[in-house]
This record gives C-alpha cells, sequence and structure tokens, in this order.
C-alpha cells in the first residue's frame, strides 16, 4: 500500500534538475603565451576580432581567436593593469607611471613608438599605487583610477609629483616611520590625484581629476547608457566592496584623497567619519564580503545578443572566489542601485578573475592573476550555449520588499510559497577602521508573496518595509523551479537599499 | 625574499615547546615548517605580519586533512566569517580565529602520539589552496625544495636559481634604486646597461655586467626593487623630487629603434631627443635638440669612477652648456669607466 502510494507521489512531482555551469556555457582553458608569466593586468578585443593582453612583467600578446597563436606587441611595460586596442596597430595601456600609447608604425606586428600620453599623477614608489584604465567612453575619452600608497610600505626618497603637506610630516616618513604609519593613515594619497578616478583625452593628453575617494578601485567600466561605474574593495574606510556610479566632484568615501581638492585645508583623518559621511556618497550595489566577493574587479556591460536576457546588465570579476557576478540596477528616487548574483560561479572557472573583454561574436574572455593575494594566472574563454539557465533575471525594490522576475515561467507550487524566500537584512558602517561586520542584522519572513499569471514575476512583501542603508540578502529555497522543471542556478542575491521606494 | 627555515622555537620546558609563526607577504607562513615531538603539548603564537592588509587564520590538522579542511572552510559559505572560517571538523585539532593584519592569537595543543606529518592552514578562502605548512612530528623532513608539505612558494625559495639567458638589447621599466619611481632599465647589446629616469628626463646611472634582477618587484605585487646585476662606473646622484615646479621636464615616451630606446622629452620650452649607443668600454649618450633658440644646459655630474668627454659645448661644474647649433646637430657625451 505505501509503496504505491510514494511512487505515485514521485511520478506526480515534476523531475528538479539542478543545472550546473556547463549546461548554459561552455569555459575553454586557453593556453598562454610562451614565456610569459601569465597574470592578466588587461584584455581588449580589437575591432579586427584580436584579443590583446597585458601581463604582470610588462608583455603585450595578441591572441589570433581563428588560429589561437600569440603573437609579440610590445615588451618591457611597468605592471600594466589595463589595455584597449583602438586597432590592431595602436592600443592604449595604463601603466604603473603612465596612460601610454603604443604604436606599429612599419607594420611588422609589433609597437615602435611608446608615446606618453598622460603622466601627470605622483608616484611616491609604494607599491600599493596601481594604476586602473583605461576605461574607454563613446567620445574617446580613457578614465583610469589610481591606487592610494598603503602603510604596508613607506615612500622612497624620490618622488614624482607635488608632496602634500596635509599629514604627517614628510621627514618622519623616512625617519620615524614605525612610529607615524598609524597617524599617516592606513591607506594616504600624498602625490597628486591617488584615490582619484581621472577623464583624460587621448589625442591631447589633458587630464580632468574627475571625482575623489577610491581606496582600490581596480574596475573601471560603462553601462550601455554611457555611466560611468567603478569597483572598490573592502578595506580602511570601506565597510565591504562596492560598486559605484560615479559623476562627477563625487567624494565616494575613502578620506585620504580629499586632500587634493581644491581648497581642502583639513587632515581628513581628523574630520572623522561623522563629518565625512555627510558629504560622501554612497555605493549603488554591496558585494557582501565573504559571501558575494571579497575582491571585485573589472565592471563591463553585458551587449545585446550575447547572453540572452542578461543584456544591459554588467558582469563583474572577482579574484578571491571562481566567480563572475552580475549586477542589476534600477533607479529609484533619482539613485541608481540594485542587485548582485552570481552569473558564473564554481569550476571550470578559475579564481582571480581580473579583466573581461567580449569578443566579436559575443563570447566572453577571461583573464585572470594574483599578484600576492589569492587567485590564478591565465585566460579563459566562456560562450553560451545557448540554453537559458533558470535565474533571477531582476530584483526591483518595493516600499514593503521586492519584485523578483526569473528568466522563465516559474513552477507555481514552490514559486507561490513564501517559504522559498528567505531574507535577512543588515548594513555596513562607514568609519576608517578596516572593512565593517554586519551589523543590525535581522531575518525577515515575507507576509504575502504574489506570483503573476505568467508565472515569471513574484511581488514579495516583507514583514517591515524596506530601509534605506541596508543591504537585502534573499536565499531562494531548492525547490523553486522553472514549468520545466530546471532549479535556479543561482539562489543567493543580494539588493543594496540607497534610496527606499515609496510605493 | 623567505628567509632560511626557522625552527623557531622560543622556549622548551615541562609546558613543552613555544614557536611563532607568522603570516607574511605572498600567502605564506613563515617558518614554512617546524619540528616537535609526537605527543608533545605545545604554544604557537600566530602573527599577521602581512603587509598587504589581508586578514588570515591557521588551522592544525591531522595527517592527509588538509585539502578536506580546506574545502569544508569554503562550503560554509555564508556562515564562514561568523565561524572564522573554520568547519567543525574531526580533523582539526587546533585552531587560531581570524586575526587582523598586526595582531596575534594563540594555539596550543598536545600532538597526538603518532608520528606524522600535521599540517598547519589558513582556511580564509581562497588562501589554503597555497597558504600551508606542516609540523612535523617524529618524521624526517626533506630538503627544503622537495616538501611537497609546504607551500609552492617555499619550495621554490628552497631552489638553487637557475641561470636564465639575458634579453639583449632590452628595455624594461620598473622600479629602480636610486632614480624617481618612474625608471627605465636599458640593456645595450653587450655588456653596458643604464638606469633612465622618465621623471627627471635623464640618465641616472651607467653600469658593466648582467642586466637586472626584477625578481623583487615582480614576485609580490611590487613591494620591492629591481636589482642591479653589475658594477655602477657613472651616477648622477641624488637629485629630488621629479615632475614638480614649473621648470619640470615632460617625458614623452620613446621609439624603439633596433630595440633600443630614443627617448623623447621637453625642457625649457625644446623638444630633446636622446639616445644611448655602446662602447666597447663604455657608454654614449647622444642628445639632439631642434629649434633651441638659446644655449642649453645639460646636467652631467661628474663622478669619481668615470671619466666623460663631450663632442660640443663646454663642460664645468657639472653642467655642459651647449650652443644651439650643436644641439642641432647633436652632442655626444661618452662615459668610461676611469682606469
Amino acid at each position: 500500500m505505501t509503496t504505491r502510494i510514494f511512487i505515485a507521489a514521485l511520478a506526480a512531482a515534476p523531475f528538479c534538475h539542478a543545472g550546473t555551469l556547463t549546461d548554459y556555457y561552455s569555459v575553454e582553458d586557453i593556453a598562454s603565451p610562451p614565456g610569459v608569466d601569465a597574470q592578466v593586468g588587461g584584455l581588449s578585443v580589437s575591432p579586427s576580432g584580436k584579443l590583446f593582453a597585458c601581463f604582470h612583467k610588462g608583455e603585450v600578446r595578441v591572441l589570433d581567436p581563428e588560429s589561437k597563436t600569440w603573437s609579440a606587441f610590445a615588451d618591457g611595460l611597468h605592471e600594466p593593469l589595463g589595455i584597449y586596442a583602438a586597432g590592431d596597430s595602436e592600443v592604449l595601456v595604463m601603466q604603473r607611471p603612465e596612460l601610454t600609447r603604443l604604436r606599429d608604425e612599419d607594420g611588422d606586428g609589433a609597437a615602435d613608438v611608446f608615446q606618453t600620453v598622460w603622466d601627470g599623477f605622483g608616484m611616491t614608489g609604494n607599491y600599493h599605487e596601481f594604476a586602473f584604465g583605461p576605461a574607454v567612453d563613446a567620445a574617446g575619452n580613457c578614465w583610469v583610477g589610481l591606487n592610494v600608497a598603503s602603510n604596508g610600505a613607506s615612500v622612497r626618497e624620490e618622488v614624482r609629483g607635488a608632496w602634500n603637506d596635509i599629514g604627517v610630516p614628510r621627514d618622519d616618513f623616512y625617519k620615524n616611520w614605525g612610529k607615524v604609519k598609524g597617524a599617516a593613515g592606513r591607506m594616504y594619497a600624498r602625490v597628486p590625484w591617488r584615490g582619484w578616478v581621472v577623464k583624460i583625452d587621448p589625442r591631447t593628453g589633458t587630464a580632468e581629476p574627475w571625482a575623489a575617494g577610491f581606496r582600490s578601485p581596480n574596475g573601471l567600466g560603462f553601462d550601455a547608457a554611457g555611466n560611468l561605474y567603478v569597483t572598490d574593495n573592502q578595506g580602511d574606510w570601506v565597510g565591504t566592496s562596492k560598486l559605484h556610479a560615479v559623476k562627477k566632484g563625487g567624494f565616494y568615501g575613502h578620506a585620504a584623497s580629499l586632500i587634493w581638492r581644491d581648497g581642502w585645508t583639513e587632515n581628513p583623518l581628523k574630520v572623522g567619519a561623522k563629518e565625512l559621511d555627510k558629504i560622501r556618497e554612497p555605493a549603488a550595489v554591496l558585494f557582501p564580503q565573504g559571501a558575494m566577493a571579497n575582491s571585485p574587479t573589472q565592471p563591463l556591460a553585458i551587449p545585446p545578443g550575447v547572453f540572452g536576457p542578461f543584456a544591459g546588465q554588467l558582469l563583474v570579476g572577482e579574484m578571491n572566489q571562481a566567480r563572475i557576478m552580475r549586477v542589476d540596477l534600477e533607479e529609484v528616487g533619482g539613485t541608481m542601485q540594485g542587485m548582485c548574483i552570481p552569473f558564473l560561479d564554481g569550476a571550470p572557472l578559475n579564481r582571480g578573475n581580473n579583466r573581461l573583454a567580449f569578443g566579436k561574436d559575443g563570447s566572453l574572455w577571461v583573464g585572470q592573476t594574483h599578484l600576492s593575494w589569492v587567485g590564478a594566472t591565465g585566460i579563459q574563454h566562456i560562450a553560451a550555449t545557448g540554453k537559458v539557465p533558470m535565474e533571477i533575471l531582476h530584483m526591483k525594490a518595493r516600499r514593503d520588499g521586492f519584485e523578483i522576475e526569473f528568466t522563465h515561467p516559474a513552477d507555481p507550487a514552490a514559486a507561490a510559497d513564501p517559504a522559498n524566500y528567505a531574507f535577512q537584512r543588515y548594513r555596513y558602517e562607514y568609519h576608517e577602521a578596516y572593512g565593517s561586520p554586519q551589523k543590525d542584522k535581522a531575518k525577515l519572513a515575507p507576509k504575502n508573496v504574489a506570483l503573476s499569471s505568467d508565472g515569471k514575476r513574484v511581488a514579495i512583501s516583507l514583514e517591515e518595509d524596506i530601509k534605506e542603508g541596508f543591504v537585502y540578502e534573499l536565499t531562494v529555497g531548492k525547490t523553486l523551479q522553472s514549468k520545466d522543471g530546471d532549479a535556479l542556478l543561482n539562489r543567493l542575491a543580494f539588493y543594496n537599499v540607497k534610496r527606499a521606494p515609496v510605493k | 625574499m623567505l628567509p632560511a627555515p626557522l625552527f623557531l622555537a622560543l622556549s622548551i620546558g615541562a609546558a613543552g615547546a613555544e614557536f611563532e609563526i607568522r603570516a607574511v607577504e605572498g600567502l605564506q607562513f613563515d617558518p614554512p615548517r617546524i619540528e616537535a615531538k609526537p605527543g608533545e603539548a605545545i604554544t604557537i603564537r600566530f602573527k599577521n605580519a602581512d603587509p598587504t592588509d589581508q586578514p588570515h587564520n591557521m588551522v592544525v590538522v591531522k595527517p592527509g586533512a588538509r585539502a578536506e579542511v580546506v574545502n569544508a572552510a569554503l562550503a560554509l559559505g555564508a556562515d564562514g566569517p561568523a565561524m572564522d572560517f573554520t568547519p567543525d571538523s574531526p580533523a582539526i585539532l587546533a585552531k587560531a580565529p581570524v586575526v587582523a593584519p598586526g595582531k596575534a592569537a594563540e594555539l596550543a595543543l598536545t600532538l597526538p602520539a603518532e608520528k606524522g606529518i600535521y599540517p598547519y592552514v589558513c582556511t580564509f578562502p581562497g588562501h589554503g589552496f597555497v597558504m600551508y605548512g606542516a609540523i612535523y612530528a617524529g618524521v624526517p623532513m626533506p630538503p627544503l625544495d622537495k616538501d611537497e608539505n609546504i607551500s609552492p612558494l617555499a619550495r621554490e625559495a628552497g631552489k638553487k636559481p637557475e641561470a636564465t639567458a639575458e634579453k639583449r638589447p632590452q628595455v624594461q621599466r620598473i622600479f629602480m634604486p636610486d632614480a624617481s619611481p618612474a625608471a627605465i632599465a636599458v640593456a645595450l647589446p653587450g655588456r653596458q646597461n643604464a638606469c633612465w629616469d622618465a621623471g627627471h628626463c635623464r640618465l641616472r646611472y651607467a653600469w658593466e655586467g648582467k642586466f637586472i634582477d626584477g625578481t623583487p618587484y615582480w614576485k609580490g605585487n611590487g613591494n620591492g626593487l629591481a636589482k642591479v646585476l653589475g658594477d655602477i662606473y657613472w651616477s648622477s646622484g641624488k637629485l629630488g623630487d621629479a615632475g614638480a615646479g614649473p621648470d619640470a621636464p615632460q617625458f614623452l615616451g620613446y621609439r624603439l629603434r633596433g630595440g633600443l630606446p630614443e627617448f623623447r622629452y621637453r625642457r625649457g620650452g625644446v623638444l630633446f631627443v636622446e639616445t644611448l649607443n655602446e662602447l666597447p668600454d663604455g657608454i654614449a649618450q647622444i642628445i639632439r635638440a631642434e629649434g633651441a633658440v638659446s644655449p642649453a644646459t645639460i646636467p652631467v655630474p661628474g663622478d669619481d669612477r668615470a671619466a666623460i668627454t663631450v663632442s660640443a659645448g663646454a663642460l664645468k661644474d657639472g653642467a655642459l652648456s651647449v650652443s644651439p647649433a650643436d644641439l642641432a646637430q647633436g652632442v655626444r657625451l661618452e662615459i668610461r669607466p676611469a682606469k
């Protein structure tokens, strides 16, 4: 008796298939160019479809994706952390000391000219002063991010650029470092434009420092509408890693770079977090430390016709985990905010996902690195199989909860069950200290769940209205599936509420 | 550079040995391995001395259980931070919590009576794949460069450096000693080498012999300078800060000719082109400028180790004064080690 009922029950329930990454995306390991320490600093696909890559020891190599062969374009650059291939004979590279134009003038396939486009920023020789970019906008301007110095090391005797006297006296950097490194700031910016995002016209070499308040902006990119987005890494003044929508004149949180603002005279470390909080612009998206990302990298908009319904959203690389994230933004109360969710997660994707570039055929090239942190080396090549996974496509805020849209109609039984939507909310503190724990944490149960008639959208009302300044972490239950029986490929999403909607 | 293996037993007494193990740059433990007795009660002072701002923990596990514990820690997912990324596992013998840079924690454990190799590992997400070492208890230690129980980087440090063929000519931008942070190292075809400073737009020093070892800079994240592998016979000496002030020269870049750089820079409104040539016994600087309207002053500091000759202009007190006509032709400075 019991056996027959058991079998009948099994026959009635649709088969719930938990898909894996490779059902939807192929991941191919690409052989690295010979003789190169394959830590990738930059990737760019030229208009002809060739992949330009720059590496840790300063090599620029070009992959012909058809023949799968590498050729040498340049050597000897200083820690290039971004490349833009304007054509097969001309590329722009951001190195530690400068934005450089490399040109092959004699047509032998290798650069002859290494022209300094812009070096009007300071360098103390501190190891942490990396230079990221360029992200190139539709008008051809180059956007770069300048990392601040770390008090894990002092400065060199000869610096490049004007020294800013605000803060610990320069003499103490040489004579008294052990005693003053705390007062210098965990990260500091004593030469021009460190901690700033800068806009450069590569045709004239003129630069416009655009916005301050960055710590380690290892990722600049544009959305489909041409708005600039920049990531930053957890650390001092940064409670958890994040993504900012960057506007001219903005201050994005890290105090050190403020001393380069026109007319600024105070030591920002003495001004304090409470006052600085009043002038800073919070992030559009937060990546909770450990759970989502520990070190986000490049944001890159998904073009149309490439990854199905995800066109227009952003991909963001992550170093610490074998993960590339997806960010879905919406405008609420005049500001951009939204959700992050894993997009490609786990093997066969490697760790160390530092740089991303789309090929002309819509495939995705991923360059990996580690330096002295967690990561990998080499390049992987990813293509959509054509099968669209069951995913949370959009997550939109409502006054009292969220509306989720799926990529496929959901099976109503599980999708309409409030028990399948576990929320918790928490916030991160803005302060000088390194990182922030999750504060004011609370689990929230859905009060009501309403599934649309086509099964694609779920409106979830929570037991309290959503609060500004909080991250809402959603874990969707394992039994939620599409009508075809596909479980969600990624069940964990994080929505950052900068503004609470009024309805 | 990792130090030679140190078995830093701070004291050995009735309570057993005390060790200090630090988390250091490059996701390493220092020392990479220690020696203790089976059944011994030991204390480990775990200090996070990583200058790159990363938190670390330390977990001591049963022989052979390192990979299993590392994977179990990763599987903690969002619960990881609250648990210091340390799973509840019977394979764990002792643990220290996640420790912020500059801080320390203590682990106390009594080693099992069985002889064995007891791994210690940082289970912070991603670190465990490279950040590990081992306690050797009653088991002989293999040579450092063959020890699979320590991290790959520690094994590498135990290897003798291989002599690699140098590529010449070569141009490499890298942090160089005694120069501004915008330095360019140049290897000429033979045995001559130069450090040219793109911040100051001038030659800083010349040496004879092998080129540079960039490993101190490249091995981690840039917290080091390249090493000059030869005898410096001429140097400009210390200069002030580069690129500050209205008179600072402007670096325009370089063109490669036969693998060697032709530098371009603007000083005092005049466009200079400078190349380096190799002499059998020294180095030559050729400096050319078109359209100068008044004589230019080129700094040429003297150096007791070198003899300098110039093809034009007046060299006095470390400065060469050159007429516009001579500049347009190009002035040649030859620098050789003094006999």
